[in-house]
């Protein structure tokens, strides 16, 4: 997926996406697709700012007070985790969401240099969601078990 | 409502979840009328389960692995109460599905009769029907031909029912073992193949309490752990690690194509623990290495291993799962236990842990 808009507005992809934030890392799942996540401190922040439909613009505006690095660089960063977010299909753009409210404490993190954040994904537990498609019903009209259709 | 009117009303589009539960119930009472009822009272977590059996083909199915939760003293009157039958031995068919080829959904759950009240669940493939009410407790579990009744869900039999009727509870049936000594113990969580079996099994061994090796009913406030199920399986090449256990395995002729499982109530009754105060959570890994060594975790690390594989095991309420879990993983310390290949190990380090704990 390309780059977003740095003034794209965005929203989780669903209400069955679960997030718990824990001081170091949030785990979030996604109970639509199997998927579940880590991220860590920075990738928390940005994507709970995301979520509060705050633009790319505005979080790179509100980092670029906390890190000493460049506001191109952290434009750079916060616009590719996003891109990663999106791909992960956790956030989607939301064209009609208003401002985001300010962010109602400061980061916790260190300042310095901005890590790269993380989004770490796991899908050994999408198995469980595959569907088991209807080949054929018995005169029942309750599925057929597949080794009684040969 | 006669069991003609509702006859009348099965089929694809013909009826309402309500509806088609209680066409379902109806045709159970047929059922235990035609071939003879068996029912079972067990105490779980100070609650009273009513297992009702129409005839007896799926008791040697179901009952093994729930007979240490058999209480002869408890009411009659359950506060969950699931009724359990098959078509070929009661000769009394289900009515069919009130849905179509296209309304079996992940988990087999049947879209459209799911609601707040009625859960629905046919896993193709399984063949197992769930039914529940959460307005009654009532639940109806029901199975064409007891054959096709697959060999796992003998170690775990009604989970899907147990998960459904504790969900406004603060007990959670929950991927995951547990030991203990006197009374306190540990939850062994992980996924398949992370060493859940062997840890748990290892601790069996050095004759530790045994709650389960795979589901467990948590109380997430306490917190404290019940047993549900006397089983204990393992991997067939994993046998050879436990010699002493090997005369016990139920389907020994099985063992090409089925986990080796041992109903542990049959042959530890004495270490077989109905409920333990938790103490800590335990994450298991194997290392390879000959010694076993805990290290502290994070509650997120805990939450990440206990929250999928329990909530996208489980049909439904994935949400409420994760929150239960998470108020359980903030609440205690947790550890990965890099299981060694001295297995004797590992019941020493969980003892000692438990100690260390409790010492606090």
């Amino acid at each position: 997926m390309s780059m977003p808009d740095a003034t794209s507005r965005f929203e989780t992809t669903s209400p069955n996406i679960v997030t718990e934030q824990f001081d170091d890392e949030m785990v979030v799942v996604d109970f639509d697709t199997g998927r579940y996540f880590s991220l860590d401190v920075v990738g928390a922040e940005i994507f709970t700012l995301l979520v509060a439909h705050h633009t790319v613009a505005e979080i790179t505006a509100l980092l670029a007070q906390h890190f000493s690095d460049t506001p191109e660089h952290i434009g750079a960063v916060v616009a590719g985790f996003a891109t990663e977010l999106l791909d992960a299909q956790l956030l989607i753009p939301n064209a009609s969401a208003g401002a985001g409210d300010a962010p109602s404490a400061p980061f916790t993190f260190p300042g310095g240099t901005m890590p790269v954040p993380a989004l770490t994904g796991y899908t050994d537990m999408q198995d469980l969601l595959m569907l088991d498609p209807i080949h054929d019903v018995a005169d029942t009209g309750w599925p057929a078990r597949p080794d009684a259709q040969s | 409502m006669t069991p003609g009117a509702l006859q009348q009303g099965a089929g694809p589009g013909a009826c309402s979840p309500e509806h088609f539960f209680e066409l379902a119930h109806r045709t159970f009472e047929r059922a235990a009328a035609a071939a003879g009822e068996r029912s079972y009272s067990l105490s779980l977590a100070g609650a009273t389960v009513r297992m009702r059996f129409a005839g007896e083909a799926l008791v040697p199915r179901l009952m093994p692995a729930l007979q240490h939760r058999i209480d002869a003293t408890a009411r009659a009157v359950g506060d969950l109460e699931v009724c359990i039958f098959d078509t070929t031995t009661t000769g009394v068919q289900m009515p069919p599905p009130a849905w179509g080829p296209d309304a079996y959904g992940p988990k087999g759950e049947i879209v459209g009769f799911n609601t707040d009240r009625i859960r629905t669940v046919f896993q193709p493939g399984v063949d197992i029907l769930h039914l529940f009410d959460r307005e009654r407790s009532l639940a109806v579990y029901w199975v064409a031909d007891p054959e096709h009744v697959p060999w796992w869900e003998s170690s775990f039999p009604l989970r899907t029912i147990l998960h459904w009727w504790t969900v406004p509870t603060s007990l959670q049936p929950a991927h995951s073992g547990a030991v203990g000594v006197q009374g306190r113990g540990v939850l062994v969580a992980g996924n398949s193949g992370a060493g859940k079996s062997t840890s748990t099994l290892a601790c069996l061994r050095g004759g530790m309490q045994y709650v389960g090796d795979d589901y467990v009913l948590i109380d997430v406030d306490r917190p404290a752990v019940h047993s549900l199920y006397s089983t204990a399986k393992l991997e067939p090449h994993n046998t050879a690690r436990f010699p002493e256990l090997e005369p016990l395995i139920s389907n020994p002729d099985a063992l090409d194509r089925q986990k080796a499982l041992l109903y542990l109530a049959d042959h530890r009754p004495d270490q077989l623990a109905h409920e333990l105060e938790v103490v800590a959570i335990v994450l298991p890994r194997v290392s390879g290495l000959p010694d076993t060594t805990l290290h502290p975790t994070s509650a997120a690390a805990a939450l990440s291993v206990l929250a999928p594989t329990t909530s996208f095991h489980l049909p439904g309420n994935g949400p409420e799962v994760f929150h239960k879990l998470n108020r359980l993983v903030r609440s205690l310390p947790c550890y990965t236990l890099a299981a060694g290949t001295d297995l004797a190990q590992i019941p020493e380090r969980l003892t000692g842990l438990i100690g260390e704990l409790a010492g606090q």
